[in-house]
């Protein structure tokens, strides 16, 4: 529900090694491929559907690889790797990592390119851990079986927030399926069984 | 062989699905793997996959056919159903003898829950996604054979890897929801060492179906898709 999935495509172990470590700080819940080469990067793709790319030009060899080697749906989610300090006169990337940035600092340009993409705030910080009265409410209609859609029309909500709060109790409570949330809403007195088996 | 358990010993259920068993001495991967009949480089292409999440199948490596792949995954999906997971049941069960409660019994119910979808998820794959695959190998033999286009099999002409792999759905969430709720939201259950018992079974069942998967990823599917490429480039 809340997974978000990455290939990388460079052809330095180490490089790949260090990038993947940096991209583990993004929680969980990410999804993370990592091939060495053009010919691992086109077989990925034709089962592997990420939502975001983060990929070396130079593997590529040639000039206009971001048109022919990267599918339309993802040009707008991937990331250039570039191994020099000095960016490409013509940036056809949205957003570029370099060898020396520092940690933090791509980190940054991820969560904003996530942030840009999917719409929605995406930091896994500056939220409290405890569900809120509101997501406790969210839960309960989970646990009683409604849809997005009818918690959104019960609270006069659009679905989209639905989702983002859905996010954020998996998130914290560390359960994704709608099972799961249903034992813990009993466990935790939110339901009782009598009202679910209703 | 020894060399290897002793620097992985979760592979110890991979060579138990080979037919290999304990008491090899000193013999090497290649001497066991011949006299059980095993075929080297497909023991170490699974080994070394099982083992390192990030390694990446050499092409050279890949004579092994679809049929032995299929085979040891059907093995592993029957330890998973057969032996796993009932000796988790089992130790659940065992838990709420010693401590009744209601909320025990949402955590057997959930798991109950979980076994059903694994069961389905592995039927599924079973009786359509092997079958699937085989039957690509066995017509894309047939045409490098004889070179010549022939009837093409409608199960070849119906599915693909891609759509199989589009429907690979989550089926490590609840296990992942489970172990959550043990850890967090269970009241206490006295008898630690067996709630820990529990925990570690499940985190190792979730470890070795993760492993699994990657298997199914990494090995069988870019074998399948190969095959699938060069089927629709003749036909």
């Amino acid at each position: 529900m809340s997974g978000i999935s990455f290939l990388i495509c460079e052809n330095s172990y180490i490089i790949r090694k260090g990038l993947l470590r940096v991209l583990e700080e993004l929680g969980e819940n990410v999804e993370i491929k990592e091939v060495d080469g053009i010919e691992g990067f086109r077989r990925h793709l034709d089962y592997f559907e990420p939502d975001f790319l983060i990929v070396n030009p130079q593997v590529f060899g040639t000039e206009n690889f971001f048109y022919t080697d990267i599918p339309a749906r993802l040009r707008k989610c991937a990331i250039g790797l570039y191994s020099c300090p000095d960016l490409p006169e013509n940036p056809v990337f949205p957003e570029f990592i370099a060898l020396n940035d520092t940690k933090s600092n791509i980190l940054e340009k991820i969560k904003s390119l996530i942030t840009r993409c999917k719409g929605e705030n995406y930091s896994n910080t500056g939220s409290s851990p405890e569900i809120t009265g509101r997501e406790k409410l969210i839960v309960k209609y989970v646990a009683l079986g409604l849809t997005n859609k009818e918690i959104a029309d019960k609270l006069f909500i659009s679905s989209h927030t639905v989702v983002t709060h859905r996010r954020n109790i998996t998130r914290k409570l560390g359960i994704k399926t709608v099972s799961g949330l249903t034992v813990y809403a009993i466990l935790n007195n939110i339901v009782n069984i009598e009202e679910i088996n209703r | 062989m020894a060399d290897l358990i002793h620097a992985n010993y979760l592979l110890l259920s991979v060579i138990n699905r080979f037919g290999i068993k304990l008491g090899f001495g000193e013999k090497s991967v290649r001497q066991v793997c011949d006299e059980e009949g095993v075929d080297t480089g497909f023991f170490l292409e699974i080994a070394n996959a099982f083992h390192d999440k990030d390694y990446f199948p050499q092409k050279q490596l890949q004579t092994y056919s679809v049929k032995q792949i299929v085979d040891y995954l059907k093995t592993t999906h029957n330890y998973y159903l057969n032996e796993k997971v009932p000796e988790i049941e089992e130790l659940i069960d065992k838990m709420i003898l010693k401590q009744e409660g209601r909320s025990l019994d949402l955590v057997r119910d959930f798991f109950g829950q979980y076994r059903h979808e694994l069961a389905a998820h592995i039927r599924h794959e079973d009786e359509l996604v092997f079958p699937y695959a085989l039957e690509v190998e066995a017509f894309y033999k047939r045409l490098r054979e004889r070179g010549e286009v022939l009837e093409v099999p409608s199960i070849v002409k119906k599915f693909s890897m891609k759509k199989f792999s589009k429907e690979h759905e989550n089926i490590e969430d609840k296990l992942y929801d489970l172990k959550n709720i043990l850890i967090k939201y269970t009241p206490p259950v006295d008898d630690h060492a067996l709630v820990n018992h529990i925990l570690f079974d499940l985190f190792s069942l979730e470890k070795d179906l993760n492993d699994h998967s990657r298997i199914e990823d990494k090995i069988m599917v870019p074998k399948v898709v190969e095959m699938e490429k060069a089927i629709a480039s003749v036909i």
